[in-house]
């Protein structure tokens, strides 16, 4: 009872003493990427990054990065080495890895990390996060060294929960105040940060589209502020402050997209609602934002919190970015003509779709299952923070499934792409097989906090190693791309079980 | 989020075929006489731009088919 009365005392102390930092910056006309038309801007922010779809030996590779701390950071790190160490020789016999084909990365909380090394550091850099951040002690920098081996709450009775300490830490260990410019870059991957709209639930992504409804500098922000919405756990760490400039002063964009107006245009377009409700939803956020005349909600202010929130795998991101109609075009389809995902695959270049999906959901030991008490006020917090979290993944997990599976019927009409889809989950270690299961058990206890122990390290990247050379769909994608890997490859499973 | 199957058949006055892209609310989707995939949901399609015969745009409603039963277009040249 007396820990209950000094952690609400705690919660308390923290919502109420809070002055409000604003994290971004207003576009100007200076900053747009294009000149504006007569009939005004739709958008500004400048998108840089292609992936080139002219060689159809190269697959098309999509990544989603689950939250879980820094045992998440460990597992999306770890997949992406793998991916790094498959190599197989491309049409001019040159060598070529997986990673470099790896075209979008969306992620959620911890996972975010490692998106963004990648994004900033690229395939050759990625060998550092784990001197950089995975083996450091963070947790004891962001001072709750006494409360050690805790987990992100220990913040919160550390009186440490500020996310702006977090944010200082990835700059300080990671990104060093580099900005959303240095990952927007040619030949980088479209990475998106996802965190959720506290007011709205609705996913809040670090993208330039999403940063043309607010009128804001993307290429401006730091990256670290990104990695810190994105896993701003809310109650342990503040939510981050961002100004709506929609219609400011000196804001460059007047129009909406028409994507936006033909969703809401209830007279040309009367059914819209009703064939896509998400979709709907969708342009009304991007309208609301970008204060639209007949708003459903006037948002002047955004606050980030942890986007694990509401899609804790990061695949909302994922497939916006590959089938919404309005997704960004990053895909080089022709000389200087850069089109969207969704286009390259209707248009027969993209032959082999691998979607990888890296789920770190961890199932600590806890003493609900086995005490006769009824739980108390921090059982059930605990499980008001993660329950619906866990809920929320498996939807966003089922959506993503029905897609696959549309895509691949897609592919029985015409023939032009294959789909891989590889999912990474320490539920997928075998419990028959002794080492494996020995694995699960191991992995799966380990909290969700900023510091990782060495031990627990290892334990993370031997899962993910069993899990990937283990997965049909990843074994299938080696055979076909004649990669011939380290490790024992049964066409049989790879045929079985990746259809 | 479901994924639909769109079809815009489009010829030039002699009958062949003409390359050109489909547009979604003014997004080029992929080529036209090719089998197509949208997101379900209501657009309006029209093709691009560039052609010296321009069709009418057409609103239409994606949405509902489980199976692949693509919706066809045909375009229409418009009165020069």
């Amino acid at each position: 009872m007396q820990t209950t009365r000094w952690a609400l005392a705690a919660l308390l102390v923290l919502a109420g003493c809070s002055t409000t930092k604003f994290e971004n910056s207003q576009l100007t006309a200076a900053s747009c990427a294009t000149k504006s038309p007569p009939a005004g801007l739709a958008s500004c922010n400048a998108e840089r990054r292609s992936f080139d779809a002219t060689h159809e030996e190269r697959p098309l590779i999509l990544v989603a990065i689950s939250g879980g701390g820094v045992r998440a950071s460990a597992l999306g790190w770890a997949i992406l080495e793998q991916l790094k160490e498959q190599k197989y020789t491309n049409a001019a016999g040159e060598s070529r890895r997986l990673i470099d084909d790896v075209a979008v990365i969306s992620s959620a909380s911890g996972g975010s990390v490692p998106a963004a090394y990648l994004g900033l550091y690229g395939p050759d850099g990625l060998d550092n996060l784990e001197h950089d951040f995975l083996s450091q002690d963070n947790m004891q920098t962001l001072g709750s060294e006494t409360l050690r081996p805790g987990t992100w709450f220990s913040l919160v009775f550390s009186g440490n929960g500020r996310t702006d300490q977090v944010r200082e830490l990835f700059d300080e260990r990671l990104f060093h105040d580099k900005r959303f410019r240095d990952m927007n870059r040619e030949g980088r991957p479209y990475v998106i940060l996802n965190a959720t709209d506290m007011a709205s639930g609705e996913v809040f992504s670090f993208t330039p589209q999403r940063f043309d409804d607010i009128c804001s500098n993307l290429d401006n922000e730091r990256i670290s502020v990104g990695v810190a919405s994105s896993s701003a756990v809310p109650v342990v760490l503040e939510p981050m402050a961002f100004h709506n400039y929609s219609k400011a002063d000196g804001c460059p964009i007047t129009t909406m997209p028409q994507w936006v107006t033909n969703q809401l245009d209830t007279k040309e377009l009367p059914a819209a609602r009703f064939q896509n409700v998400e979709l709907y939803k969708r342009a009304r956020y991007a309208y609301d934002l970008r204060k639209g005349s007949n708003p459903f909600r006037t948002r002047d202010y955004i606050y980030l919190v942890d986007g694990g929130l509401v899609d804790n795998l990061g695949i909302h991101g994922l497939i916006e970015a590959t089938t919404a109609h309005y997704a960004p075009e990053i895909v080089n389809v022709g000389k200087k003509d850069r089109r969207s995902i969704l286009y390259a695959m209707n248009a027969g270049l993209v032959r082999k779709l691998v979607v990888v999906i890296v789920n770190a959901r961890s199932d600590p030991v806890n003493d609900i299952y086995t005490s006769p008490d009824r739980p108390g006020l921090l059982a059930m917090l605990g499980a008001v923070a993660s329950d619906p979290i866990d809920a929320t993944s498996s939807s966003m997990n089922s959506q993503l499934r029905v897609l696959m599976d549309e895509l691949k019927k897609a592919d029985q009409v015409t023939h032009s792409m294959k789909v891989y889809d590889i999912e990474v989950d320490f539920d997928l270690l075998d419990p028959n097989e002794p080492k494996q299961k020995e694995l699960r058990d191991a992995v799966k206890i380990i909290p969700t906090s900023w510091t990782i122990s060495a031990a627990n390290l290892a334990v993370v990247e031997k899962a993910s190693r069993q899990l990937m050379q283990h997965n049909p769909c990843f074994q299938n994608l080696l055979l076909d791309m004649g990669i011939t890997p380290d490790f024992p490859v049964s066409p049989e499973l790879a045929a079985a079980g990746c259809q | 989020m479901s994924i639909e199957f769109l079809y815009v058949h489009f010829e030039d006055p002699t009958g062949s075929p003409v390359s050109c892209d489909v547009l979604a609310d003014g997004q080029a989707e992929g080529p036209a006489n090719k089998l197509l995939m949208l997101e379900g949901g209501s657009y309006v399609i029209s093709l691009d731009s560039t052609q010296p015969y321009q069709p009418a745009q057409i609103a239409l409603a994606l949405g509902g088919t489980s199976q692949i039963r693509p919706k066809i277009l045909v375009f229409q040249f418009a009165a020069a």
